[in-house]
């Protein structure tokens, strides 16, 4: 598990927060090519905070953010995306009134230029079956375990070097956590994307990760591998 | 007070509700798409609306261009107005107030209306400008009598809204666009221009008024005024029909206004059906303001 | 000379009628299009008494007031339980509706109007010239500013700034917003109707032409131009953009028809140039002026030392606790939000004097429970009991006044009033919010406000803000507004207070001082409920502890019994 690549993601004294109000206080993190970093956590503790400042989508109030070895602070989502980021949110991750097919497309138009789209939608229908079953389906008509493999199929589809994972088991069954938690490791080993996952449910996302940082009250509380993490006797006191 | 005889009018009145009805429908799309993804409520799509007649007028009697030339530019002067609304004044607006600024966008949109009327009035008159195009034919039909252009116009109409329809469902901009509307959060994260969707649903809009007032003012003139009703009638059905419907459902609803207004002629004088638009709007309040009441509320949000 | 007459007798009736808009635009945040339609609706009004019917004037104009402010009670009642926007288009239709109506009516004179309106006196006192008309147009404005200031600047005032914002805070402060705003919205309409009828009866003249919807726009532009929210700012903008016309002919040279149109033009333009450059007008809103609070980073000092998490202070407050009463119970409470459970069979105990945090994994359901007892959410079955008191189908705003309060996650402080107004919103049964006692001489409303403010002012002190009294709640760190809400929650009296999340989205040295807070609030006898995710917050506070998954209760304990079980932690952390 030792970090012998360079990191893809490099955030180093990142505060960060909305208007007035700082949530995330002095965080280094990194994610390197190929692995799963888990990112725990209190609610509230700023989690979500750190991915959306990350991808562009709130202006960090200090600290670096560094992707693929460039500075990426202060860059707009968009053009944090087409370089290869892809953010799922906790909730509402889908668009309700498009189709499973139009998700995908809507993903594919983010892939890097000379990507092979048909090879993609093979990779993310062989990890998600659902995915090719109804492609008109609207999406907002979907269960919730299906509306996340939509969105995770959507992310797929651009092809990214680095995903942002708030969440994914929030609300669904354990078998399908399970399901997601696999598809997302199995594209980490075959394909090296970097994952950063923000997960409440650590037991099942500590299965995939190689290394974890805990956050409190916005601030880093603890970074360790998985495996240190793994053989702890309760979680409690680091919530 | 004059009250038209029931009976053979029937006809008559549910030819001239669809007519005007498929126009109010066009309208309150083109409304309902800028509303509905951009949140601007864009009282000056009337001034579109009227600017659009007014350019195509006077291209044609002014400059001298032939109809359809002079038709095709006045459309394009509207919609690129429309799109510098939203560039020069909304967008400016509403980043200035924070939060959705919808109250001071209406008011911006207010002001730029009143302006904008009166600065047509200041260059071309106060009076109403007859406009010719496409000569006229009286038809008749299932006991009614209507002109070719009565039919064009609500040909035009519905071809605009299946075309929207179309957009938004099958290419890659109506996707970006629908996906704006759903979830902007989400649209931002994936990556889709969000100003740049804003711009497109602005010229969207205001190429549908544009195309609906040319055919307005060749049926009856081009006047200062010509916007006012259009513009109330297009707000009220996006209202009615659901600012985020598909713009098939707003067609409906539109027809569905244009029906009711010309109906109530079997009971109503003239000047009263116009009171049609706001009984019905009044209807649908009481209804969505009682709903609360009712046992199956959906309010909240969840944990 | 009679020319320049007849212009201040417009500037004064353009003045009433941007002071009655103010009201309701500056004060309550509420726009209406339909000044055009209420002014017809009091001009006909008079004119047709006065003429048809031979009233004198002033019952006309007492008529004529009464039957706008009929029609905007009528109009509001449907749209302003809806937001804003409905409330602008309903009064856009109604104005054309109702100009349309109007000209089909012979009584009314058609499309011409009612043009022999002359001869009207008050008590013998004739108004022929306009320099009559000057005087009674001044004096309605000055009546209407009188009105306007004593309810906007009075506790019932104070309500619409903050509904203004944040409409879902105020009702969950035990304010009946859309009382309010329907009593708002009447008195502005009838006020419109009044200065009408006076437009009306000075030119002799009431034609649909006259109230054509620019009428609405051209009031709109002028409390925008002078400043919504200042009384003055309507006065000086109804005053300026009334000389526009007389200063484009006189000046330019241009005819009337071309004048009215450049009036219009710059009515617009400046409208757009205000809303672009300075949004709030040439005259500011008052609290909105007052200067930037120097954030601090450390909190206010603490009253005493530190309260360190003690095991056997811990044992002694459970022991406290089994004997505390209860306050406030819930039995089998649930809610389905279109199938979906959010909540089931909630059996929650709130005890006297105790703190109780509900805790549990993301979703499970915690801040539905709080908006369920506070009336936010009605739920489908269950009761809610506090102090023996059914709390099931009451208003927030009701149940905020039995003593249950909540405070929200996000603060929700409307940022232009100042912190002490904040938290004078907070202290219930303020005389001076009826509007009916505001105008009653001896009913108190002066001496209950000067309580209200020192209250206020106690618990901004006990929270430590008192030096930020004056300052505006926007210019306030986030930290600092969090001491503010909870001011404003303890300023109610409530016996029980909902505290969501009260330590989250703070820096650590906040989170002591606001933990301290709520201890002392616990020392008072205070009841307290918590929702929050840090555990260390929970174990140093909570008395007991409710764990919730999926919208159940589904254990019960205090902090150490619920974190030794297994089942919870794999229920809180997942398993393998």
């Amino acid at each position: 598990m030792a970090r012998s690549e360079p990191s893809l993601l490099e955030v180093s004294g990142l505060h960060a927060g909305y208007g007035p109000k700082r949530i995330v206080h002095d965080l280094e993190l990194s994610v390197a090519p190929g692995e799963v970093v888990g990112l725990f956590g209190h609610n509230g503790a700023g989690k979500t905070t750190v991915i959306r400042t990350v991808l562009g989508l709130l202006p960090a109030q200090g600290g670096r953010v560094a992707f693929a070895g460039r500075d990426a602070t202060g860059r707009s989502a968009r053009a944090n995306v087409r370089a290869g980021m892809a953010l799922i949110p906790s909730e509402r991750f889908v668009f309700p009134d498009l189709s499973i097919a139009d998700h995908l497309r809507l993903g594919a138009a983010n892939a890097p230029r000379g990507m092979d789209t048909a090879a993609r939608l093979d990779l993310v229908r062989e990890l998600f079956p659902l995915l090719a079953e109804r492609p008109g389906q609207l999406a907002g008509r979907l269960s919730g375990g299906q509306q996340r493999m939509v969105s995770l199929g959507m992310a797929l589809m651009a092809g990214p070097r680095l995903l942002l994972l708030d969440e994914p088991s929030l609300g669904l069954a354990p078998g399908v956590v399970q399901q997601i938690f696999d598809a997302v490791r199995a594209l980490a080993d075959r394909e090296g994307p970097g994952v950063l996952l923000l997960e409440q449910n650590v037991a099942q996302a500590l299965r995939i990760c190689d290394r974890v940082c805990v956050l409190r009250s916005g601030r880093l509380l603890l970074a360790e591998t998985a495996e240190e993490m793994r053989a702890r006797e309760s979680y409690w006191d680091l919530f | 007070m004059q009250v038209l005889a029931a009976g053979g009018d029937l006809a008559q009145l549910t030819a001239s509700g669809l007519f005007h009805g498929a126009s109010y429908g066009a309208l309150g799309a083109g409304f309902a798409l800028i509303l509905g993804v951009t949140t601007r409520f864009h009282f000056a799509y009337s001034l579109t609306y009227t600017f659009t007649a007014y350019a195509a007028y006077s291209l044609t009697a002014e400059a001298g261009l032939p109809f359809w030339p002079a038709a095709l530019l006045g459309v394009l002067a509207g919609t690129v107005l429309g799109v510098l609304l939203e560039l020069l004044v909304y967008r400016r607006v509403a980043a200035r107030s924070g939060g959705d600024g919808m109250m001071p966008v209406f008011v911006a949109s207010l002001g730029v209306g009143v302006a904008g009327i009166a600065l047509l009035q200041l260059v071309w008159g106060s009076q109403s400008q007859p406009y010719y195009g496409p000569s006229i034919e009286p038809l008749r039909a299932f006991g009614a009598s209507f002109v070719n252009l009565d039919v064009y116009q609500a040909a035009t109409s519905v071809v605009l809204v299946l075309g929207l329809a179309a957009a938004l469902r099958y290419t890659g901009l109506g996707r970006a666009v629908r996906a704006t509307r759903g979830n902007p959060g989400l649209a931002a994260a994936q990556g889709i221009d969000v100003r740049t969707v804003y711009l497109v649903c602005f010229a969207a809009g205001s190429f549908i008024a544009g195309v609906c007032a040319l055919w307005y003012g060749l049926q009856y003139t081009v006047d200062p005024a010509m916007g006012t009703r259009p513009g109330i009638y297009a707000i009220v059905v996006a209202f009615l029909a659901g600012t985020s419907a598909s713009p098939l459902r707003v067609l409906l609803v539109g027809l569905g206004v244009g029906l009711a207004e010309a109906w109530s002629g079997l009971w109503l004088s003239l000047q009263w059906t116009q009171t049609t638009v706001f009984v019905l709007l009044v209807g649908y309040l009481v209804i969505r303001a009682a709903g609360p009441l009712l046992p199956r509320r959906l309010v909240g949000k969840g944990a | 000379m009679s020319l320049w007459l007849f212009y201040l007798v417009q500037m004064a009736v353009f003045a009433g009628f941007a002071l009655s808009l103010n009201l309701l635009l500056g004060y309550a945040g509420q726009l209406s299009a339909g000044h055009a339609g209420f002014a017809a609706l009091g001009g006909y009004t008079v004119a047709y008494l006065a003429t048809a019917q031979e009233w004198a004037f002033l019952p006309a104009l007492a008529a004529g007031a009464a039957v706008a402010g009929l029609a905007g009670l009528l109009i509001g009642l449907p749209a302003l339980r809806l937001s804003g926007e409905y409330l602008i288009l309903l009064t856009i239709a109604f104005t054309l509706a109702l100009l349309g109506v109007i000209a089909t009516f012979p009584e009314l004179g058609g499309t011409l109007g009612i043009t022999d309106l002359s001869g009207l006196a008050i008590f013998g006192w004739h108004l022929d010239d306009q320099a009559d008309w000057l005087v009674v147009a001044l004096a309605v404005a000055a009546l209407t500013f009188a009105l306007c200031r004593r309810l906007g600047e009075s506790p019932f005032g104070r309500v619409l700034r903050a509904l203004r914002e944040d409409p879902e805070a105020t009702r969950a402060h035990g304010k009946n917003v859309y009382a309010a705003k329907l009593t708002v919205f009447a008195i502005t309409s009838a006020l419109a109707g009044l200065v009408g009828g006076v437009s009306t009866a000075s030119l002799s003249l009431a034609s649909p032409g006259l109230y054509a919807l620019d009428l609405s726009m051209t009031v709109i532009a002028m409390v925008i131009l002078g400043g919504a929210g200042n009384l003055w700012g309507a006065v000086l903008g109804g005053a300026l953009l009334t000389l526009i016309q007389p200063l484009l002919r006189q000046v330019l040279g241009l005819d009337s028809a071309q004048s009215a149109l450049a009036q219009s033009a710059v009515y617009g333009t400046l409208i757009v140039a205000v809303m672009l450059l300075r949004p709030q007008g040439l005259l500011p809103e008052r609290g909105a002026r007052g200067g930037k609070a120097a954030p601090t980073t450390q909190p206010p000092p603490a009253g005493r030392a530190p309260a360190e998490t003690d095991p056997a202070d811990q044992a002694l407050r459970r022991a406290a606790w089994e004997e505390a009463q209860v306050v406030l119970r819930t039995s089998g409470v649930g809610k389905r939000f279109r199938g979906i459970t959010a909540a089931e069979g909630l059996d929650l105990e709130l005890r006297e004097g105790t703190i109780t945090a509900l805790i549990g994994p993301n979703g499970a359901g915690k801040t539905t429970v709080f908006n369920l007892l506070t009336g936010a959410i009605a739920p489908d079955a269950g009761s809610v009991e506090l102090a023996g008191r059914d709390l099931v189908g009451r208003r927030p705003d009701e149940i905020a006044g039995l003593g249950l309060v909540r405070t929200f996650q996000d603060v929700r402080l409307p940022q232009r009033l100042t912190c002490l107004e904040n938290v004078m919103l907070g202290v219930q049964e303020q005389a001076g919010e009826h509007v009916t006692r505001l105008f009653t001489p001896g009913s108190g409303v002066a001496r209950r406000e000067a309580e209200v403010r020192a209250k206020a002012r106690e618990w901004l002190e006990f929270v430590g803000m008192a030096e930020f009294a004056d300052v505006p709640a926007g210019a306030l760190s986030y930290g600092q507004s969090k001491l503010v809400s909870l001011a404003r929650a303890l300023a109610t009296e409530a016996r029980v207070l909902l505290l969501d999340e009260p330590a989250s989205g703070i820096d650590t040295a906040w989170v002591e001082r606001m933990l301290e807070l709520i201890e002392d609030v616990r020392r008072q006898g205070r009841t307290v409920c918590i929702v929050e995710h840090n555990l260390h917050v929970v174990s140093r506070l909570a008395d007991d502890v409710y764990f919730m998954e999926l919208g159940r209760i589904t254990a019960h304990g205090t902090v150490a019994e619920l974190t030794a079980s297994p089942r919870l932690a794999e229920a809180y952390f997942g398993t393998v």
